[in-house]
């Protein structure tokens, strides 16, 4: 099944069509990201075709994921997707540690984001139930088992 | 009425429940009973999860699917809507259907029928913000045109609001794939690019479909004027603006969680333009 997944997010053809790259720069210069930061793609993706360097700069933490640059690509290069899998090789070393948090989070609470004590409260006066796995024994179970059985990961 | 089932994610019911009460309110006003999700967890986000573990994002994405045998789940956010649609895409359930509210209301409800439960117009001059992932990659989401979408335009203007062009309409608000929790200090720095524009154009509110792009624009602009630089915008989520539209009170919006709000746009949700004057 993860082989499978894995392939049909990003199958190998379309991961190969990076080496199709003719460096025009429509990406980087769509990057909103690369306008504050150092991000560049389109060096990242030189660097790799040509030095063979991998991408696994620190600057890939500033890419906000938009999609920019993979939906005007006239190559038709994933180029978002593939900086997502390129975060994904490195992220035992790289993740930063507020993200690691997040994660953290949802094995606690079943949330990314959980509820402060002022959000319960809204929710109380708004007439909201509580119905997330945070609030469900066995739900949080479940989320807890999926998210250890990933560990080695983590 | 017909029944689907509502999916709110994180930041809704924790940092702006408003939305998810006016969720509930508007879609019923148009005939549409939406069941909690329970028992739900976090999508979980592409840009954060995605990034660590795909294996993991895929699983915890399709326990949430396999939650309800219902055809339609409903989102309101543009991060779980993306990791939803494409955890239902890979895993094959042609049966089962992921909406985002934007495109369901503009799509599946029609602009003459939200028009025909309108009790109170909204005469406000508003900035529009799609967000990325509800459009992008348009190849899957297949909602609107990724550059120069209408949808949310034109859903605006149908509560009586004026939604003004301005030349950062389709740059991100900095706050998505892990970039805000990350490194925030280039998030804000891609929102401060987003909003000088607005400066001088005397908007009312930004209108948001997303609750993340929501909570960048509001808490950031606090961090913003904490460095000096002061924009004042408060932001609203489309639910909350049609459900004010459709006759709901002020004090059920959840307006107190906003950080960045104004009197102005207080009492323009307030009044409105009676229809009967």
């Amino acid at each position: 099944m993860y082989i499978q997944m894995k392939d049909m997010l990003l199958s190998r053809k379309e991961l190969n069509k990076v080496n199709t790259c003719i460096q025009c720069g429509t990406c980087v210069a769509s990057c909103y990201s690369s306008r504050a930061t150092a991000l560049n793609t389109r060096r990242l993706v030189f660097d790799y075709i040509n030095k063979n360097i991998p991408m696994h700069d620190d600057t890939i933490w500033y890419c906000s994921t938009c999609y920019s640059c993979q939906e005007r690509c006239p190559r038709g290069i994933m180029l978002t997707d593939i900086l997502i899998r390129v975060r994904e090789e490195v992220a035992e070393e790289h993740l930063p540690s507020k993200l690691k948090k997040f994660i953290e989070n949802i094995r606690e609470y079943g949330m990314g984001v959980p509820p402060r004590k002022s959000d319960i409260d809204m929710r109380r006066k708004l007439g909201l139930k509580n119905y997330s796995a945070q609030f469900i024994e066995k739900s949080l179970k479940e989320v807890r088992e999926i998210i250890d059985s990933r560990r080695d990961k983590l | 009425m017909k029944e689907m089932v509502f999916y709110p994610g994180c930041v809704i019911p924790n940092r702006y429940p408003g939305v998810e009460k006016t969720m509930y309110y508007a879609m019923e006003k148009l005939g549409y009973i939406m069941k909690p999700m329970e028992g739900y967890s976090c999508c979980p986000p592409p840009g954060i999860v995605r990034s660590v573990d795909e294996e993991l994002w895929f699983s915890l994405a399709t326990r949430n699917l396999s939650l309800y045998d219902d055809r339609t789940i409903m989102t309101a956010c543009n991060g779980c809507f993306a990791t939803l649609f494409d955890a239902n895409r890979l895993s094959g359930n042609g049966e089962r259907e992921i909406r985002h509210v934007v495109e369901f209301l503009y799509r599946d409800v029609g602009l003459e029928k939200i028009k025909a439960r309108v009790t109170k117009f909204l005469p406000l001059k508003v900035a529009v913000h799609y967000g990325c992932h509800l459009l992008r990659p348009s190849i899957y989401r297949e909602v609107d045109s990724p550059e120069n979408p209408v949808i949310l335009d034109v859903l605006v203007e149908a509560v009586g609001a004026e939604s003004v062009p301005y030349p950062t309409k389709m740059v991100c608000c900095g706050g998505g794939g892990g970039v805000r929790a990350g490194h925030r200090e280039v998030a804000l720095e891609i929102l401060k690019r987003k909003l000088t524009p607005l400066k001088v154009l005397n908007v009312d509110c930004i209108v948001v479909v997303c609750p993340l792009c929501q909570h960048q624009f509001d808490v950031g602009q606090v961090e913003l004027k904490n460095e000096g630089v002061n924009f004042n915008i408060p932001v609203l989520h489309y639910s909350q603006l049609l459900a004010t539209a459709f006759g709901l009170e002020l004090e059920m919006l959840g307006l107190e969680a906003h950080t960045t709000m104004t009197e102005n746009l207080q009492e323009k949700l307030e009044k409105g333009e009676d229809l009967e004057q």
